[in-house]
């Protein structure tokens, strides 16, 4: 196994979701939020994030997001958008 | 030396069996259990039948005894189509058929064994009293023990018991010896839930739904 750096637009689908009502502790989001688990082709990991809008379901294209401005320097940057 | 995370033919094929078993089976009906805050039998002989029940338990007892590995594959698939199903093979497993098969006597495991990893009944383990929580190891019941009122501890299982009058089902209490050392000693008494003594009820509201069910009992 190797590290892969992935050009952009970094596109993956949804493996898993779930509803976050209860967020933990440092997870400074707005609950309720959709927790999501991607499977990025050709990639073992299937990294955890959330989705910024939108409704998840099984097997929905997303496009990974990261938040340039203002950053808080988390992993919270990170997150995923609905693929259009 | 560098270790190997690939999955064996078997892993793969294990998990391709599940995840089928999860999307065609599991997914229709999830939402609606948990609406209803409902719990599927039917999904959990299903799991049995499928062999997911005592995958570390050797095929003596009526495991399949493919390991952890495949176990974890099992839990992550139906994990990812609805929780509360993946916690009653989780809980069933490892609070339920572990105890027995690691610390249980051979005609505990005999009689126990064959049937819980069959699907054909479930165990359940009674962790909480009134006065603790999810620490087995602080429970307070001991043998012979009874509450104030000289009647029964009221415990709650983590996952329910078959109401088919055919299946047998067990829940375990651990018992804890005073004194610190005593701990890492906790009995665990082994019950069936079809006792005059045992009475079973609903407990709604909380995670999962309907997977908890309230157990209290001498």
């Amino acid at each position: 196994m190797t590290w892969e750096t992935l050009p952009n637009p970094v596109i993956g689908t949804i493996h898993t979701y779930a509803e976050v009502v209860y967020a933990g502790t440092g997870i400074e989001l707005s609950t309720p939020y959709w927790q999501i688990d991607v499977e990025i082709p050709g990639l073992a990991t299937i990294p955890k994030s959330y989705l910024l809008y939108g409704k998840p379901f099984i097997g929905m294209k997303v496009k990974a997001q990261f938040r340039t401005e203002n950053p808080t320097n988390t992993i919270l940057d990170y997150c995923w958008v609905p693929c259009e | 030396m560098s270790l190997s995370f690939d999955l064996t033919d078997e892993q793969r094929m294990l998990r391709k069996m599940v995840r089928s078993f999860a999307e065609k089976e599991i997914a229709p009906i999830a939402q609606e259990l948990d609406d209803k805050e409902e719990f599927s039998y039917a999904l959990t002989k299903r799991m049995g039948e499928l062999g997911l029940f005592g995958p570390f338990v050797s095929e003596e007892y009526g495991g399949s005894n493919v390991g952890y590995v495949s176990y974890i594959i099992a839990v992550e698939e139906i994990a990812r189509i609805d929780g509360s199903q993946a916690a009653t093979l989780a809980a069933g497993n490892s609070l339920g058929v572990s105890p027995i098969y690691y610390y249980g006597n051979e005609e505990q495991k005999k009689r126990w064994l064959p049937d819980l990893c069959k699907g054909t009944a479930l165990a359940s383990f009674g962790l909480t009293e009134p006065n603790a929580g999810s620490d087995a190891g602080s429970s307070q019941t001991r043998p012979g023990s009874k509450t104030d009122s000289g009647s029964s501890t009221a415990l709650r299982s983590l996952s329910p018991t078959p109401i088919q009058r055919s299946a047998r089902s067990a829940w375990c209490k651990p018992s804890r010896e005073r004194g610190r050392k005593e701990r890492m000693r906790s009995p665990v008494f082994l019950c069936l839930t079809e006792r005059p003594a045992s009475r079973r009820g609903p407990c709604t509201g909380r995670w999962s739904g309907g997977l908890l069910t309230q157990v209290n009992s001498i």
